[in-house]
């Protein structure tokens, strides 16, 4: 009886050992399956929103979760493609008083920009990779173990993300393959921004109304004038503003406003087309319209037409019909002015004129 | 009263006996009960650890091929195309896990989901492929698949922009001069203008001569030296209301508005001796190229868009029918 007790006390030792490792693989495996998580709520944030700077404060936001532990600092550099240097883009740790003083990254961000590959250097006091003293020598705070990881797209880095901790040992090669994960989607979610970024850039039509950007439309004003100086005709410009829109907005809600924005696009669209004028919409409830080959009073008469048909005009807001009215200014090349600012200067006297006299109306400079 | 003490003799007794019943380690029962009571311990240890080993089993199955997620981002990050996206996706998804049957559906049909298909959402769906469904789901896990997802989204956002771009841009990439697409918008306004106006139009095409033999002998690189060079020569000798844009390939194509036909004559001459005697850089290499011209007009030749191209056209295949490096003009013998 006495060995049967001895016997089982040993098997349950035996299996309690057992039992600990395989609760501390669970543990480490349910770690593993947390990240993933963490990874996942990381992509559907970045889905979710093409800004830069949104994005870049997500990136590290949601890694810091992840790799950040006490006393862990958190760097997100982006990189010059023309003069390949790093610049400090973003910044997070746990105390409020973390000083960088590398701007364009320290050693191991170097390294990582140089060689294009991730970095782990667990304890830095004895990589023989890297001069400690200089390191010192560079920074006002100890890091004692560094993970670093490049952002590579289309065979350029476009920037570096940073993990550093002043403990030893307080990241693994583990750690490295998640940040390595992370700067893989860093890299499309930056690329994202900067193309979308770009989309706004090139777009000269206005995403609300159809008509022209204001950038683009100045470009085609300044090539106008530039063409008719040299044939010697003239050009007119139409500046036009509806008529106490603020009330419509704050009244009926922006949406209301955008309709009316909308249908005054397609009235002017339609009734333009076939003069051969460019429309485009110089900012909020402003709209600019260049006439090549219209002198003042040719210019003049399209106006007073358009404002009569915009008067005529019906939109439904909350279901009910509702009019409004527009105001005109208008100046005309050569005799008004030479220069494309100048030109719309008086264009925008004339319509200030118009407001001040009562509103629907032309007014000539 | 005797009878009392001796009862509660008795009872105390009991109780003592009692006690020791229950208390004495050397009782014969009360070792068995310990040995039961410890085999029944080791029996719950070992039935917790065969759980957390059978657990352990399927965490590491969901865990062991993380390096995917990896490999994964980096076969897509080659690709700006949203078709190379999705196969890409699938081939390497498949590969990795080893998935029989993975694919991209436009709807998730009641067939689907009723044999153990998991099917999943892709919010920056393009057209074909709003969903994707996996059948041997467990060889992934769900975690696992929301960030092979949530990765595949971003890459298509990323083709679906760059697309964009392309179609926003009015500019050339290489040449810096303007696209195809832009350039006929601003000639279709340039033509009512002149229709209006009574003015005159010329539209001149332009090739440049064995363009091929160069991109043969020199390499792509050095062909799109040449072009670049050619553009630049073509934009710093127009006039500023002058319009040239890249047709195409080696095509290149110019507007002079207001211009008579014998005026855009003399002009297209210009060119063609300026591109003659210029020496373009292309790295070690020195090219010399030339080119035809093609040149329409508006009244004389045609009053809309595509015969005018197509007259300017035909002007080109004359001028390199009769051996390259000329002008010739639709009308004109």
């Amino acid at each position: 009886m006495k060995l049967r007790i001895e016997d089982s006390d040993g098997r349950i030792n035996i299996a309690y050992q057992q039992l600990q490792v395989e609760e501390s693989r669970n543990k480490a495996l349910r770690f593993k399956l947390k990240r993933y998580d963490a990874l996942a709520l990381l992509t559907d944030k970045l889905n979710q929103n093409l800004s830069l700077d949104d994005t870049l404060d997500t990136l590290l936001n949601e890694s810091y979760a992840m790799l950040g532990s006490f006393e862990s600092v958190g760097i997100l550099y982006l990189n010059d493609a023309a003069t390949n240097t790093l610049s400090l883009a973003r910044l997070k740790s746990n105390s409020p008083d973390t000083v960088i003083k590398e701007k364009h990254g320290n050693l191991f961000d170097q390294w990582a920009l140089k060689h294009t590959q991730a970095l782990l250097v667990e304890d830095t006091l004895s990589d023989f990779r890297f001069d400690a003293e200089r390191l010192r020598d560079a920074s006002r705070r100890f890091v004692g173990s560094v993970i670093v990881s490049p952002l590579v797209s289309q065979n350029r880095t476009i920037g570096i993300m940073h993990f550093d901790s002043c403990y030893l040992k307080a990241f693994n090669l583990e750690d490295l393959r998640l940040l390595n994960t992370v700067a893989d989607i860093a890299s499309v979610a930056i690329d994202n921004a900067q193309f979308y970024q770009r989309t706004r850039e090139l777009a000269i039509k206005d995403g609300l109304t159809g008509l022209y950007t204001h950038k683009f439309i100045m470009e085609r004003l300044e090539e106008e004038l530039k063409r008719c100086m040299h044939s010697g005709v003239s050009v007119s410009v139409v500046m036009l503003d509806i008529d106490f829109f603020k009330k419509y907005n704050d009244r009926y809600g922006h949406l209301a406003g955008d309709a009316v924005l909308k249908n005054l696009s397609i009235s002017l669209g339609d009734y333009f087309k076939k003069q051969n004028a460019i429309v485009g919409r110089f900012g909020g409830e402003e709209f600019l319209i260049i006439l090549p080959q219209a002198d003042k009073q040719e210019a003049y008469l399209a106006a007073e037409n358009i404002r009569a048909v915009i008067q005529e005009k019906t939109v439904m807001i909350r279901r009910k019909l509702t009019t409004f009215t527009v105001s005109i200014g208008i100046a005309c090349f050569p005799q008004d002015a030479q220069q494309a600012n100048e030109l719309l200067d008086k264009a925008d006297c004339a319509l200030y004129e118009a407001k001040r006299t009562g509103r629907n109306r032309v007014c000539l400079y | 009263m005797f009878i009392l003490a001796l009862l509660s003799e008795i009872i105390t007794a009991l109780v003592i006996l009692r006690w020791l019943w229950n208390n004495c380690a050397f009782s014969l029962d009360n070792i068995s009960q310990a040995a039961s009571a410890k085999e029944n311990l080791l029996d719950a240890i070992e039935e917790r650890l065969r759980y957390i080993q059978e657990h352990n089993l399927q965490l590491a199955h969901a865990v062991d091929t993380e390096i995917g997620l990896y490999e994964v981002a980096k076969e897509l990050s080659q690709s700006l195309e949203e078709e190379e996206v999705l196969s890409a996706f699938k081939e390497k998804v498949s590969a990795i896990f080893n998935l029989t049957d993975c694919s991209f559906i436009k709807n998730p049909s009641l067939e689907n989901r009723g044999s153990g298909y998991n099917v999943f959402k892709i919010s920056a769906a393009s057209p074909g492929a709003h969903y994707f469904a996996v059948r041997d789901f467990g060889k992934i896990n769900r975690a696992k698949t929301l960030v092979l997802l949530g990765e595949l989204e971003l890459f298509l956002k990323r083709a679906q922009l760059y697309k964009e771009i392309q179609e926003l841009s009015i500019t050339d990439s290489l040449t810096g001069i303007y696209v195809r697409r832009y350039f006929l918008e601003r000639l279709t306004e340039e033509l009512l203008r002149a229709k209006q106006g009574g003015f005159a139009l010329t539209f001149l095409l332009l090739d440049v001569d064995n363009f091929k033999s160069i991109n043969d002998t020199y390499g792509h690189l050095a062909g799109d030296a040449a072009l670049s060079g050619i553009a630049g020569i073509l934009q710093s000798s127009l006039r500023s209301i002058d319009m040239c844009a890249r047709f195409g390939g080696e095509e290149f194509c110019l507007m002079l508005p207001e211009t008579i036909k014998e005026q855009a004559f003399l002009a297209a001459q210009r060119l063609r001796l300026k591109v003659e005697e210029s020496r373009l850089k292309a790295f070690n290499e020195t090219l010399a190229c030339t080119i035809s011209i093609g040149i329409a007009s508006y009244p004389d030749d045609a009053d809309q868009i595509n015969a005018l191209i197509d007259k300017a056209d035909k002007a080109l295949y004359k001028a390199k029918a009769q051996g390259r490096n000329r002008v010739c003009a639709a009308g004109i013998k």
